[in-house]
């Protein structure tokens, strides 16, 4: 990528018609754009055209993975990307945990959208950040952590409570 | 929150199958988040949290038994996983060859969770065994739990260029003696996450390789041998004549030696044995290592070894084969190890799957226990010489109790006439059955003690001997530290007191029998016999011509039973797992 395009700026539409200005290099992290950029030949083209619809992604979301894109667009990029995701969710960057402290209905639509836009540092963190939500907590404490009604059958609940032998280590 | 068909999750897991394919978006409040979210959140939890996710809502367990999510979590855990070729033909039953039908292999699948929890690496590396310098041969046979045997001076860990050139692969070794020492391991392939039907048709190349080496100075011999079978579990003793044995037709066996000559080159290299074209129905296999020096030098001038690896390759096409029944001259192989297997001669060494008894007369603080319990030999007293001529009673045990949830440990320590400390051992931990029998077991009306399977993490007897009040944060009955000195009496389980043959009869719990030299008995209790017997207050009296006992097992709360029964002979038998819960309680004015 020369030198003109990673200066260039795309614009993004989000899902309520809000129109973002993003530098070519900072949204690279999002492989969907990404992807959607090459293989339409726009990144060959000196004006930056249209701006691409994100559909599913509010302009308060999509704010917030910019800003997360921006602040993390310089980071190296990891060696081996799809094999070996790091297991560990304590190794949160100080940043990246101010950043997350949200809502959960934010913190939620935020991982969609890393889904979605598929950048994988986001996904990561974010997912990782609702893991250490769940970690250590009983069921019972999970369903009152999301607000998940237990919609078990008795039946099932009773088999539940059976098989309980593939979780020893 | 709405419950999608488990297809859903796949495909939102698998990954981005294209723009036009997401539409994701739904309302995202707290009380409706969207399913496709949670998979890979999961990813990054522990086995428990994972477990208590499954327990949560029917959408959670969908996930935590989705096929796609363990196939993604064994990426992350860095677990190997059959190939996406086998993958494929495992869910659509399209395998290759034509040499099993369709109905048969339909149930032909891969537990994908299993083979992530299995803690291994399915169809990738297994190394059973690192070997440390810190740690002499019974604390990797501890640790690792491999069985060993020693000749001549045993076997002793080296680095890698004692008398031989070093090899960057190699850290440590394990050199052996003079007289054959050998290191055997154990693996009970379907425990170990193969499936049964990938062992029978398809049948997995599996190689085994190990580094050896030997003293530039000393010539050296080794043999590395594999040995399949049927059994569920793997041999309890040393196969005999293993490394004489060559039955090139004997595909169950595989054997690969080596020997260097004095002053030959001292270079590491590999030993390999690869398992090919076994027959069907194979369910573990043991790897020995066995090895000696040939100039019979003092010491530990014999082969060195080291990085015992093991792999089980699937080949690259998803190719079934019709079942291979053993031949003739294989079955007569493993029926003859089989064989073998039950009427090994006694070894201390094998003794750890035989019934053990200790009868603890102990007096703690106002109470008195007055037990006669089991524990497996390894347990018990791993260093206590029971094949030599030990004075049993000359020894004196100190038994130290704890209780720490809910369970009562037994700490024995053996010590010499002279008043040092021989040996230390815990000797088995047990649990009571609950709180109520704690405070019988207070008051000294408590009769009878329950076993559990011993933990397999045993504390160390300085642990245990540390004043209790440590131990016992909880504020339960024992308010300091207490070590009792008692009188223990071993036995080896059951066995023929007829005093007219040189040999007894032990039975132990798969119904195999072993015969053990009368010395070993010499300062036991002088007969166990019928008139004991009818001292057990067992629920039903032993009796000839076989009873069934039932028992409960306190673990699982089941009710056990055993057959136990005087034959003809004489000789007790009893026909259970010894892991089971055997209580055997005498009778109060019951004397030796």
């Amino acid at each position: 990528m020369t030198d003109a395009a990673q200066e260039r700026s795309i614009k993004l539409l989000s899902s309520d018609n809000e129109t973002f200005q993003v530098p070519r290099n900072v949204i690279r992290l999002s492989n969907t754009i990404n992807t959607l950029l090459q293989d339409l030949g726009l990144d060959d083209e000196e004006d930056a055209g249209d701006a691409i619809p994100v559909q599913n992604v509010t302009s308060t979301i999509l704010k917030k993975v910019i800003a997360w894109c921006q602040h993390h667009h310089e980071d190296p990029v990891a060696a081996d990307d799809s094999d070996s995701r790091e297991k560990r969710t304590d190794d949160i960057s100080s940043w990246d945990v101010e950043f997350l402290k949200v809502d959960q209905g934010t913190l939620f639509e935020l991982i969609l959208a890393a889904n979605y836009l598929d950048i994988k540092g986001l996904l990561d963190v974010s997912c990782k950040t609702v893991a250490n939500m769940i970690k250590g907590k009983s069921p019972e404490e999970i369903r009152r952590t999301f607000n998940i009604k237990n919609d078990f059958t008795p039946e099932e609940e009773e088999q539940i409570r059976k098989e309980n032998a593939w979780c020893e280590d | 929150m709405t419950t999608r068909d488990v297809k859903d999750f796949a495909q939102s897991f698998l990954g981005k199958l294209g723009l036009a394919d997401a539409k994701a978006s739904e309302t995202t409040s707290a009380t409706d988040i969207p399913v496709e979210v949670w998979p890979n959140i999961f990813l990054y939890l522990d086995v428990k949290s994972l477990q208590n996710c499954g327990k949560v809502c029917r959408t959670f367990r969908q996930i935590t038994k989705n096929e796609s999510f363990w196939i993604k979590r064994s990426k992350m855990d860095g677990k190997k996983i059959p190939s996406q070729k086998w993958r494929h033909a495992a869910h659509n039953n399209r395998f290759e060859g034509d040499e099993v039908s369709k109905e048969e292999s339909e149930s032909f699948q891969f537990d994908y969770r299993k083979i992530v929890l299995s803690k291994r690496n399915y169809f990738n590396l297994y190394i059973p065994y690192e070997i440390e310098h810190d740690m002499n041969i019974q604390q990797h046979s501890d640790k690792y739990k491999f069985r060993y045997n020693r000749g001549g001076d045993g076997i002793a860990i080296q680095n890698n260029c004692d008398g031989c050139e070093p090899d960057e692969s190699v850290t440590n070794c394990f050199a052996f003696s003079y007289r054959e020492s050998c290191i055997m391991v154990d693996i009970n392939l379907v425990e170990f996450g193969i499936e049964p039907w990938v062992l029978d048709y398809v049948r997995p190349k599996i190689r085994v390789t190990q580094k050896v080496n030997h003293r530039h100075d000393c010539g050296a011999v080794v043999a590395l041998a594999v040995q399949m079978g049927r059994l569920p579990k793997p041999p309890t003793n040393v196969p005999l004549h293993y490394n004489d044995r060559d039955v090139p037709e004997d595909k169950s066996f595989g054997i690969s030696r080596k020997e260097w000559e004095q002053w030959s080159g001292a270079d590491w290299e590999d030993l390999v044995v690869e398992m090919d074209e076994y027959p069907s129905r194979m369910r573990h296999l043991t790897v020995i290592t066995s090895g000696r020096d040939n100039q019979f030098w003092k010491g530990f001038y014999g082969p060195k070894i080291a990085n015992l690896q093991i792999q089980i390759i699937l080949p690259n096409e998803p190719i079934l084969r019709s079942l291979r029944e053993p031949l003739e001259c294989e079955e007569r192989e493993i029926e003859r190890r089989e064989r073998e297997e039950r009427n090994r001669p006694f070894h201390r060494h094998l003794f750890n799957r035989c019934i053990c008894k200790t009868l603890l007369k102990m007096r703690i603080q106002h109470f008195q226990f007055d037990y006669i319990f089991e524990t497996d030999y390894e347990n018990l007293n791993r260093n206590f010489m029971f094949g030599q001529e030990t004075d049993v009673g000359a020894f004196k045990f100190a038994a130290g109790l704890r209780r720490k949830h809910e369970k009562l440990q037994i700490a024995t320590q053996l010590r010499n006439p002279g008043g040092g400390i021989y040996s230390s051992e815990v000797g088995g931990i047990y649990r009571l059955e609950n709180r109520k029998n704690w405070k019988l077991a207070e008051q000294g009306k408590l009769s009878r003690v329950f076993l559990t399977e011993p933990l397999l993490q045993q504390p160390t007897p300085t642990e245990f001997l540390r004043p209790i009040h440590e131990l016992d944060r909880d504020g339960f009955f024992f308010r300091k530290k207490i070590i009792i000195q008692c009188m223990i009496r071993l036995m080896i389980c059951e066995y023929d007191d007829d005093l007219t043959e040189n040999l007894s009869t032990v039975r132990v719990s798969d119904n195999t029998e072993i015969r053990v030299p009368k010395t070993t008995f010499r300062q036991s209790p002088p007969v166990w016999n019928r008139n004991i017997l009818n001292n057990l207050d067992l629920e039903k009296r032993v009796a000839r011509g076989g009873e069934t006992v039932h028992f409960l097992n306190f673990a699982s709360e089941e009710k056990l039973s055993c057959n136990i029964a005087l034959d003809s002979r004489g000789i007790l038998q009893i026909d259970s797992d010894y892991r089971s819960c055997y209580i055997y309680k005498f009778h109060k004015n019951f004397k030796f």
